[in-house]
């Protein structure tokens, strides 16, 4: 980001400093990521590219040795360190194969239910409870630390 | 006000970055709305399919609002 006209010791200490914070994330193995991403279950995986496409962030790939319904080859990966959790994709995907973890149908259908009929018993928000739990991914392995080596 | 007495319910859906945002602010200016506007956050619109919204209704609501 350029500031204002500034001395060339000032510019030379002020890309440093930028290259080491740069440096602080590179040099990690693993990255802490939100838990907003959106996740793909390749098993359901038909490989119409629809994600490819959709994503604005162009985060999904085709996994070439993955194996998708049926075990046809290849199956869309979201890496979840790159997901920005926007959740085109998990509503655009034809099979219902990607769903975006904290937002998943079950929940926004809990949440729609409890808020329409608070005087019903709430079981559909057990359901997806135990969901979240069963899908909590703790780290990710970082993506440029991959390619540069 | 429906003929049997209930109130009309209307699902809204709205975007974490500007509706929910601009409704969040609402709230903290304590700006009044009717009671039967029922407020979801999702990540973005695009998030929302026709099911979801379906599905709203079919839950008995009788409107659903998409803003984002």
């Amino acid at each position: 980001m350029a500031h204002y006209p500034k001395l060339l010791d000032e510019s030379m200490i002020q890309a440093q400093a930028a290259a080491s914070r740069a440096a602080i994330v590179l040099s990690k193995d693993h990255l802490k990521a939100g838990g907003r991403v959106a996740q793909v279950d390749q098993q359901k995986c038909t490989g119409c590219l629809t994600c490819l496409r959709i994503c604005p962030f162009e985060v999904p790939v085709m996994q070439a040795e993955a194996a998708g319904i049926g075990r046809l080859q290849g199956a869309a990966y979201i890496e979840p360190a790159v997901c920005q959790g926007c959740g085109s994709c998990a509503a655009e995907c034809p099979a219902k194969a990607i769903e975006l973890m904290h937002f998943t149908d079950l929940q926004l259908q809990a949440k729609a239910h409890a808020l329409l009929h608070p005087e019903l018993p709430q079981e559909i928000v057990i359901l997806a409870d135990q969901q979240d739990w069963k899908n909590s991914v703790p780290d990710y392995p970082n993506p440029c630390k991959e390619t540069a080596s | 006000v429906r003929d049997n007495g209930s109130k009309i319910q209307i699902l809204a859906y709205c975007c974490t970055h500007c509706a929910y945002a601009a409704a969040d602010l609402a709230g903290g200016l304590r700006l009044q709305y009717p009671t039967t506007i029922k407020i979801v956050e999702i990540p973005c619109t695009g998030k929302l399919d026709i099911l979801l919204a379906l599905h709203a209704i079919e839950e008995g609501a009788d409107g659903v609002m998409v803003a984002g």
